[in-house]
């Protein structure tokens, strides 16, 4: 076995295949941490570049790729003998069938293990790179590395080389090994989207990567935990890495039993069939005379024989229809796992079930073409064919058309396999409307011209590389270097291989995305062209020696037609090219991330300095909008109404308009304008005679929003959703974007720390601090005033428009358009929002309050709970708060581009992708549709009737607020069983998001516009809160701030204000619970710890334990213990009747809420029927990192 | 009939595979014979547009064949020395596919043609069989089977009968020579008896070049006379070798034959009828190869 070990490793060392992966992995490793540019999704930004999770979590992606190592180098060692046909020669020598499998194996796995090694070099390499930004760097401890490989990269590749070297030998196949590969990566990534937070632990063990129990452990890590500390090998971790070392011994195990030296078919492979009854041959005949042809017809059939041939050793491998089985697998797991929020699942629209195939299939496909590609443009010569018929008279060109034909099947067989399991889906779903135009449209150009296109890529890729193995490689590579390419700002569609993505909208179909897609696709199939032509130029027919002789069998294949379609190709290829750079970079301006960063910048220095400038209050607004949605053009003009309300003279004022719209006409009446900064939409006038404290200016304005042609495909990227706002239906557009603003417009400043670095902007202030006196006095909503409003907006005959504010007498048909005029009986925010679609509408009303909701015709699933949900917040809101203040609420639906509801007044533009097609049916499963819009009604109280000051905790008076009411209406409706199971996602979504903060966490009394803490850690706080002191309570508290605050003008509130109206209606006894809650980061570890249950004449007596700690934590996470005392619920529960949902419990036998001190409680208790749990905080109302072990189930002996 | 003119082929590894290679061969069985590496392969490859020459021209019925490929491979049949199938693929759609290549597109005809082959070939009974698990005497009259389609009028049979049993031989020979005289047919071999079997005209070839060239039976006749043996005892033939130039020696029933190429005589020896392999030893043997056996 020593002597098959180091031939192996000698062979190895001399084979380029170890050299090449290694250098790549290598370098791709060392790109990832080294330059910035590269980024491995899910790594954290605002660690530092050298934090030890991420150089651990790096190496799991590594390991994940390491199996084409792994099957590379591994699989390769056994099936080498036989590809070669040197097997007998091998089965002669005397060495024993098991010395040399394992021999073969360990030389082999050594090196496949050295290609995760050459990661973890790239890693080390890449992060002590002197360029790297000092700030991010921690100090360097070579642990991490070497944890990295003990625990991540050695188990892990042996893993993969066992498992593929024994598929490899026992099925005495590369092509076995490639599916296993396939196979098990599908599988991985199914299940792991299809993994619920709370089966977690299970699949902690069984994933054989070890990266559920790694991410188990870490999940809830905070960014000093993640700097600084490894997870340890203990727990369900320990179990999984022996486990996954054990697996792959068993598996190596098995194979050095079963392997035999012979040429036999292995036994593992299907046996021949009987052969059919046998036919007496013919008498011999005369020899048949036939005619052969040589035209143009002929040569279409060759082809089509050709491709009979190449199909045909695909269509009849078991292998791809296991390729297939996966195929549907993974459209049903992307579809499952695409749940929404809260575990809600989707609706089988076709969009829906589009949207799974685009999430899941691509990297599957790509795999496949790739991997296919290698198989067919080699078989001929693999196979030996080659010597038969390359001397047989076709042309040359057949056979590489042969061979993209081919792929092309293969592509648009998936294609088919996954519309079919869509449709499967649909139908076992119940779900009838198979909008199979949408589905073509979509597999076979949309999402699928792109597959198309590759084919042809990688056919040319392996006729260059001329061998399998490298040319696989080197489409890898090739994807790399495009990732990269994005990454770096190059970002130009003209030279990036690929179609843009269209992102498809029921409402919109593929609207503004259908040009650009139609031009990319077009450009780059004349590349093909071209591509295709290189192929078959170069394509190997016989024996051609090195590059001179290749060049010239080239050459030779030049024919005038060659030369003409090529010529014609390069015309159209170039033309379609400058028709495209004209719209991108002529018509439209070209821009990288990085140009619109620099531009922010500069906006940002150059204008900050107005930013406390005095300013007039906006009192009038009337404006005209004219949507032409055909053209995507909108064309606002209008007045505003300026006073001056401050006691100093305004002598300049700085009017700010969004940079992508034009502007005809501004004009401040009393004011010059002075300099026009166009590029940052910033115009500055001068009041020549100043702007008295109580004097008026009307600003006018005249501009147009206008898409012509279309732009570069990394739009949406670079400059966010502005992209998407003006549609063919489905307009979506608020007053930021189409009226101008008064002021600097602190919104636009860059908030990444790492990218104001680059810019060179000092470290950002996301808000000012709490209690700032100036800032006292403007709100979050506006200025300090609000405003009287008046629009008339018009659009298309067929589409309708709303605005805030109420129709004021019919719509007016004129000109072929429609006229909406809306205007508001009392001021407002200035917060508008203009949106226009073809709608169908539903109307309702409850207390003199109309309620309609504007859907598209497609998504008629969930008005009915909208317009509940609207009906019982109403009540809730008006009893337990203030009255509403307006005679309508509207939901207007808006195109999937974006996906949240947003509440202006009276008026709720709401994306059709959360609500509209959520899937509700399940009765046990969260309503979130009633949730999202019971929360956007309630920024009709918090937001409209209140705003904060623009501060520190500015979004807990909105959102948190909101959050609660929404809560409580769903306690009301729903029971707290489903509230209890909602706050359980909000815990699951603060712990994890928490650890992905880019600056610092904050208590929730002093959040920046955290989304994890004012959205998620609000709702748990708002319902220990309401659980302590009562909902009554709270909802006093916050009558009581409405009515101190409502409707003012300054100074506005702030969240010490909201903590103090809180405080005065709770006992003394709860005031450092309080604190706890809303001044500190609080953590606490509750655990249920020994249990003991004796059953006592018919009852049980339970007697636990439950222990108790309390954490202070800090902005990065550090956490030091403080003393608890707390109110914490204690109880037992019951057998479970029936299957329950994710984070469900059954009624408790007993429930009590305990004052409890830091360290161990014990409760002792009789219930009646048999105890199956015990919990402390079972319902995790305190934000616990460890919820799991708040519950323990328990043995009755009997 | 097929002229060669001056080939020239060196490798890229320095090996001059064909040097200044010039034959006319004739419409019938032509046998091409010599060692393994005389070049014979490069030659039939080249014959059969899978490889190019560094020089020299090939003309089949004055077609200049190295300008257009296309003409000869219309007219070329070749069974290659090693060939493969494609996996899971039958006799009849591999010969169907072949047919098609080769230009036969007319449905009806296309069967009945390769029907007819398939059961001159004897593979009628197997014919929708997986081609994978055949023996090698049937890959090889698969082999036949698809050269001979389309009615070349050059058929190139490259080591045809190397690792056949005798009575796959036989077989392979009856199907060859039924090919008839109609054509070129090259056959490619280090078998003596594949040419005597079969050849009206031969080669001799090693080291890239023609050594010699003729009908076999003058070649023969040019030995008359020439070709001596002797029967020793098989420890003698070492001695006898350091005295006179022994061509070939042979175990025959517990002696050694042992044969000497000489215008005369030389003392002991007596006449000898020359065979084909005399020939072919001789030849290779006058052009300095070493042909000893021992």
């Amino acid at each position: 076995m020593w002597e098959v070990f180091k031939f192996e490793c000698r062979y190895q060392l001399k084979s380029p295949l170890f050299i090449v992966l290694a250098v790549v992995f290598f370098l791709f490793a060392f790109m990832i941490i080294a330059a910035e540019s590269v980024q491995l999704g899910g790594i954290g930004r605002n660690l530092n570049i050298n934090a030890a999770w991420s150089i651990v979590y790096t190496q799991f992606f590594f390991s994940l790729i390491g199996m084409l190592a792994a099957i590379a180098i591994v699989s390769q060692a056994i099936t080498r003998d036989y590809e070669l046909k040197t097997a007998e020669l091998l089965f002669a020598t005397g060495i024993g069938a098991r010395q040399f499998l394992l021999g073969r194996f360990f030389g082999a796995g050594l090196f496949g293990i050295g290609v995760g090694v050459a990661a973890i070099l790239g890693t080390l390499a890449g992060s002590v790179m002197p360029w790297l930004d000092a700030e991010k760097v921690g100090p360097f401890t070579l642990a991490p590395f070497l944890y990295a490989f003990a625990v991540v990269t050695a188990p892990n590749l042996f893993f993969s080389a066992a498992l593929f070297f024994s598929v490899a030998a026992l099925f005495r196949s590369m092509i076995a090994a490639f599916t296993a590969a396939v196979g098990f990566l599908v599988l991985y990534i199914v299940v792991g989207n299809l993994v619920d937070p709370e089966d977690i632990t299970v699949f902690a063990v069984l994933d054989p990567f070890g990266q559920t129990a790694f991410a188990e452990v870490s999940r809830y890590w905070t960014v000093y935990e993640r700097n600084n500390e490894l997870v340890p090998v203990t727990g369900n971790l320990l179990a999984n890495r022996l486990l996954c070392v054990g697996l792959a011994m068993a598996m190596l195990g098995f194979t050095a039993w079963r392997f035999r030296f012979n040429l036999n078919p292995s036994p593992f492979r299907r046996r021949a069939r009987k052969s059919a009854k046998v036919q007496l041959t013919p008498a011999m005949s005369p020899k048949p005379e036939v005619t052969r042809v040589f035209r143009t017809a002929t040569y279409w059939r060759q082809l089509l024989s050709q491709m009979r041939m190449d199909i045909g050793g695909i269509v009849k491998s078991i292998p791809f229809y296991a390729v297939l089985g996966f195929a549907a697998l993974n459209v049903w797991g992307g579809f499952l796992g695409a749940s929404q929020a809260f575990g809600t699942p989707l609706l089988p629209i076709t969009s829906a079930l589009l949207q799974a195939i685009a999430n899941s299939y691509v990297f599957f496909i790509l795999l496949i073409i790739i991997y296919y590609a290698g198989e067919l443009v080699h078989r001929e010569r693999q196979t030996g064919v080659a010597e038969v018929v390359d001397g047989t008279p076709f042309p040359s060109v057949v056979m590489v058309a042969s061979k993209i034909g081919t792929l092309w099947f293969i592509v648009t067989c998936l294609l088919l396999f996954a519309m079919a399991a869509a449709v499967l889906m649909q139908i076992i779903e119940g779900y009838t409307n198979f909008e199979f135009g949408l589905y073509f449209q979509s597999l076979f150009f949309v999402q699928g011209g792109f597959f198309y296109l590759l084919c042809v890529l990688a056919v040319f890729v392996q006729v260059l590389a001329g061998n399998k193995w490298l040319g696989m490689l080197a489409m890898l590579v090739i994807f790399i270097v495009f990732q990269t390419l994005f990454s770096i700002d190059f970002q130009h569609g003209l030279y990036n291989f690929g179609t843009p993505p269209a992102p498809h909208s029921d409402m919109n179909d593929y609207g503004h995305y259908w040009m650009p897609l139609a031009a990319f696709t077009a450009y780059w199939a004349f590349f093909c062209v071209l591509l295709t032509i290189a192929a078959h130029l170069f394509f190997t027919r016989g024996n051609v020696f090195g590059f001179a002789e290749r060049a010239d069998v080239a050459r030779s294949r030049v024919t005038r037609s060659v030369a003409a379609i090529s010529a014609l190709a390069t015309l159209a290829f170039v033309a379609t090219g400058a028709w495209i750079f004209v719209n991108t970079n002529v018509v439209n301006e070209y821009r990288t991330t990085d140009d619109v960063e620099a531009q922010r910048a500069e906006y940002e220095r150059t204008y900050k300095r107005y930013e406390m400038a005095t300013l007039p209050e906006v009192l009038d607004v009337d404006s005209e909008v004219d949507l032409f949605p055909d053209e995507r053009r909108l064309e606002s003009r209008g007045r505003m109404r300026l006073v001056n309300e401050s006691d100093e003279v305004i002598s300049s004022l700085l009017v700010s308009t969004h940079p992508f719209i034009a502007v005809n006409a501004l004009d401040l009446d009393g004011a010059t304008l002075g300099e026009q900064d166009l590029d940052n939409g910033v115009h500055m006038f001068a009041f020549p005679e100043g702007l008295a404290p109580g004097s008026e200016a009307h600003l006018q304005w005249d501009l147009t929003w206008d898409h012509d042609g279309f732009a570069n495909p990394n739009e949406r990227a670079v400059l966010g959703p502005s992209s998407d706002r003006v549609v063919a239906n489905g307009t979506f557009v608020n007053n930021t974007e189409i009226m101008p603003i008064i002021g600097y417009n602190g919104a636009l400043e860059l908030s990444d720390p790492n990218t104001r670095r680059e810019q060179e902007l000092p470290p950002v202030q996301r808000l000012p601090k709490l209690g700032d006196p100036f800032w006292l006095y403007r709100s979050q909503l506006g200025l300090a005033r609000r405003t009287n409003f008046r629009t008339t907006f018009s659009t298309t005959p067929d589409q309708t428009a709303v605005a805030p504010g109420y129709l004021v007498g019919d719509v007016e048909e004129r000109d072929g358009r429609r006229y909406f005029t809306y205007e508001m009986d009392e001021p407002i925010w200035p917060f508008f929002a203009f949106v226009s679609a073809r709608y169908e509408v539903a109307r309702d009303s409850h207390n003199g309050v109309a309620i309609e909701v504007y859907y598209d015709a497609k998504h008629p699933y969930n008005i009915e709970p909208m317009i509940r949900s609207t009906k019982k917040s109403l009540d809730y809101f008006n009893a337990a708060f203030s009255p509403y203040q307006y005679r309508q609420f509207r939901i207007l639906e808006f195109p999937r581009y974006q996906t949240f509801a947003q509440s202006f007044p009276n008026t709720i533009p709401y994306s059709e992708g959360i609500g509209f097609v959520a899937d509700l049916r399940d009765e046990d499963a969260l309503d979130l549709v009633f949730y999202v819009t019971a929360h956007e009604l309630a920024h009709q109280w918090w937001g409209h009737q209140v705003a904060g000051a623009q501060m520190q905790g500015m979004t807990v008076i909105v959102e948190t607020l909101a959050q609660y009411s929404a809560l409580m209406v769903m306690e009301e409706e729903y029971g707290p069983d489903k509230m209890r199971r909602f706050l359980r996602y909000e815990l699951d979504r603060y712990l994890q998001q928490r650890g992905g903060e880019i600056i610092e966490e904050l208590p929730l009394m002093l959040a920046e516009n955290q989304q994890y803490i004012h959205y998620q850690k609000g709702s748990l706080v708002m319902y220990a809160l309401k659980d302590v002191i009562g909902e009554d309570n709270v909802n006093l508290a916050l009558r009581n701030f409405l009515g101190k605050w409502a409707y003012g003008t300054g100074p506005f509130p702030t969240t010490q204000d909201l903590v103090d109206e809180i405080r005065a209606v709770a006992a003394p006894q709860y005031q450092d619970f309080i604190t706890d809650l809303w001044e500190k980061i609080t953590v606490y570890d509750l655990r249920v710890g020994d249990v003991e249950v004796t059953p006592v004449e018919d009852e049980w007596e339970v007697r636990f334990i439950a222990s108790a700690t309390q954490y202070d934590v800090d902005g990065q996470g550090r956490e030091s213990e403080v003393l608890l005392d707390t109110w914490v619920d204690f109880a037992v529960f019951p057998e479970e009747p029936e299957a329950l949902e994710d984070y469900q419990l059954p009624e408790p036998l007993y429930f009590e809420k305990k004052r409890v001190a830091t360290g161990d409680t014990e409760i002792v208790v009789r219930v009646k029927d048999k105890p199956r749990r015990v919990g402390v905080d079972p319902y995790n109302k305190l934000i616990d990192r460890n919820p799991e072990d708040n519950l323990k189930f328990v043995t009755v002996e009997t | 009939m097929l002229e060669i003119a001056n080939l020239n082929k060196t490798y890229d590894n320095g090996v001059q595979a064909l040097k200044d290679v010039s034959l006319t061969i004739p419409k019938g069985m032509f046998g091409l014979l010599g060692p393994n590496g005389a070049g014979k392969s490069t030659l039939m490859r080249t014959l059969a547009t899978l490889q190019t020459p560094d020089s020299g021209g090939v003309s089949l019925d004055g077609i200049n064949v190295l300008d257009d490929v296309d003409q000869l491979r219309r007219a070329l049949g070749y069974l290659p020395q090693e060939f493969g199938v494609y996996p899971r693929t039958s006799p009849l759609s591999f010969l169907e596919h072949v047919a098609v290549m080769k230009g036969v597109v007319n449905g009806g005809e296309r069967k009945s043609l390769v029907e007819h082959l398939l059961v001159q070939t004897n593979l009628w009974e197997v014919r929708k069989k997986n081609m994978t698990t055949f023996s090698g005497g049937m890959k090889q009259r698969i082999g036949i089977a698809q050269a001979l389609i389309g009615d070349p009028s050059l058929i190139i049979v490259d080591e045809p009968t190397a690792g056949l049993d005798p009575v796959e031989r036989r077989r392979f020979h009856n199907l060859l020579a039924d090919i008839g005289e109609e054509v070129v047919v090259i056959l490619s071999t280090h078998i003596v008896e594949d040419v005597s079997d079969l050849c009206s005209r031969m080669a001799v070839m090693a080291g890239g070049s023609i050594l010699d060239e003729g009908e076999p039976h003058e070649l023969i006749a040019a030995l008359e006379g020439k070709l001596w043996r002797l029967l020793v005892a098989n420890g003698d033939v070492e001695s006898l070798r350091t005295q006179i130039p022994v061509l070939t020696s042979k175990r025959v029933s517990g002696k050694t034959e042992v044969k000497v190429h000489a215008d005369t005589a030389p003392e002991g020896f007596e006449a000898a009828a020359p065979t084909l392999e005399d020939v072919y030893f001789a030849t290779l043997r006058a052009a300095g190869f070493s042909v000893d056996v021992d």
